[in-house]
């Protein structure tokens, strides 16, 4: 391998992780709701600025980080009852549109409570570059990466090892046999809306001192983690992992070695070309129609 | 006029070969092209181009490809975060040949934001930038360090080149009713008729032909050094 083909690898493994994040976060709320959220970018954004404010006021970095995953919990939890639930007879469609209001009011919220500046973090473990193989890597994005990793391991067991985990599956599966089993579906889905908050904070935090963050960074993770999903198959949890590492990987191939112009088109064609051949993406197959 | 700024110092090095990547938002794209028209006329051959979207993360990709090239120095047309993220990458990947950013990052923000990796890269600019630095027979030296002590006891932050250009077209406006009155043509023609008027972004001189009124010496071309402005000439 060429320590080229190494650094493309490298980038698009962290952009991918970041991506993956966004999607699984996608994937907990849609399972347990049926809603797509497209809030999902902005917990990514709380992620990062509270973050960067409470350690700007003082904090250690652990505490920040700690009070960011609280903040865009909290957020979640709101976003879920005061504009979810009070709505949850209505389609699923009208409960999209919903969380794109939620979003823009978020975003609004955070450019008054922060500002409309760009600001970063310092690197975890420094920012000094290291060497894979001739590939020159900030320890940051081993965090990004380790610690996606660690968030699905976590996500999974969850689903498979816990009754509270396999209560969402259920409710997933079909929420009326799953309330007349006894499962309280509302906690369900506020809890699925804690989850993927606390999911979208982390990846928000962990990618701060590679990307930066200002208060609409929310906007295009959002897109490019719902591009994630799709190509991954929706309501897939590996699907969306996949999806994510997909993505970033074509953008890094193609800007690295066919053209940076591109990059994003041949991201998107790649997705295209699949979802011609699989229409429900790649893990998509498994997933039960309901009528 | 950025790119010939940037250009002449190029030329002033020695630097021949350059590799630029740019942003693919407005600023960066037209001074991409603004570049791309006049680099012949000074010797200079661009041997690399990459692109970045606005909103890209990572640059490090286009980077690489840049490195396998060699250039002698990097130009880094763009605008906001991404020419932050770029020089962050730049170092990450151990780059050496000099760095150019363009008039798009004459903030302080950039500093902060791309840290250490700041150090080192040159960009063209408004004398407002190094307004204490500047030598007190310039005739800017008084209206950059006035409007620059204003600023920062007013807002409380340190000046960039944009609010300096948003003082300066207010100013001109001014003399131009002040002499003519407030008529919509008059006011057109007296801003015209503008001459030697010295703002923060340069000494300038209106003709119904140019709207701009500056020369490329209203340029000064800056290097960033311990985290601050310095003038690099």
């Amino acid at each position: 391998m060429s320590p080229e083909f190494l650094q493309f690898l490298m980038s698009g493994l962290t952009v991918g992780a970041v991506y993956a994040l966004v999607a699984l976060g996608f994937t907990m709320i849609y399972n347990a709701s049926d809603v797509i959220n497209f809030a999902q970018g902005e917990f990514v954004m709380i992620g990062g600025m509270v973050t960067v404010f409470a350690a700007a006021a003082g904090l250690p970095l652990p505490l920040a980080a700690a009070a960011a995953i609280t903040s865009a919990v909290v957020t979640g939890l709101l976003l879920h009852r005061l504009a979810i639930e009070p709505a949850r007879g209505a389609a699923p469609v009208v409960l999209i549109i919903i969380t794109i209001g939620g979003a823009l009011l978020i975003r609004g919220i955070a450019q008054v409570v922060f500002d409309k500046q760009f600001h970063k973090l310092p690197g975890f473990s420094g920012d000094q570059p290291v060497n894979v193989f001739g590939a020159s890597v900030v320890p940051q994005a081993f965090w990004v990466i380790g610690g996606a990793a660690v968030i699905v391991l976590l996500v999974t067991l969850f689903f498979e090892r816990t009754l509270l985990g396999r209560a969402v599956l259920a409710t997933a599966a079909n929420r009326l046999a799953a309330q007349l089993v006894g499962i309280d579906v509302s906690v369900v889905m506020a809890l699925s809306f804690g989850l993927s908050a606390a999911i979208g904070a982390i990846a928000g935090l962990l990618i701060t001192p590679i990307t930066l963050t200002s208060y609409d960074v929310g906007t295009m993770l959002a897109l490019k983690g719902f591009a994630a999903v799709v190509l991954g198959g929706l309501g897939s949890a590996a699907g969306a992992v996949a999806g994510g590492l997909i993505l970033g990987l074509c953008e890094a191939m193609a800007a690295g070695y066919i053209s940076s112009s591109y990059k994003d088109a041949v991201a998107f064609l790649v997705m295209i070309a699949v979802l011609l051949v699989m229409p429900r993406g790649l893990f998509g197959a498994a997933h039960v129609e309901r009528v | 006029m950025a790119c010939e700024k940037i250009f002449e110092d190029l030329k002033k090095r020695n630097l021949t070969k350059i590799a630029m990547i740019s942003g693919t938002d407005g600023f960066g794209k037209s001074m991409r092209d603004e570049c791309v028209k006049v680099n012949a006329r000074f010797g200079i051959e661009i041997v690399a181009e990459e692109n970045y979207g606005p909103r890209d993360t990572d640059m490090t990709p286009q980077l690489t490809n840049i490195r396998g090239k060699n250039p002698q120095a990097v130009v880094n047309p763009g605008f906001g975060q991404g020419p932050a993220i770029v020089t962050r990458n730049y170092r990450q990947l151990g780059l050496t040949a000099p760095l150019y950013q363009s008039h798009g990052v004459a903030s302080k923000q950039f500093i902060e934001l791309a840290g250490e990796a700041a150090n080192g890269v040159r960009l063209p600019a408004a004398a407002l930038l190094v307004a204490d630095k500047l030598p007190d027979s310039d005739p800017q030296k008084k209206v950059a360090a006035d409007y620059a002590k204003k600023f920062t006891d007013t807002a409380k932050q340190p000046v960039s080149t944009f609010g300096g250009h948003a003082y300066d077209g207010l100013m001109i406006l001014a003399g131009a009713i002040q002499r003519g009155g407030a008529d919509p043509k008059t006011i057109r023609d007296e801003i015209e008729r503008t001459k030697g008027f010295v703002g923060t972004a340069g000494i300038f001189n209106m003709t119904p032909a140019d709207h701009m009124g500056l020369g490329l010496e209203a340029f000064k071309m800056l290097e960033i050094k311990g985290g601050d402005w310095a003038l690099a000439e």
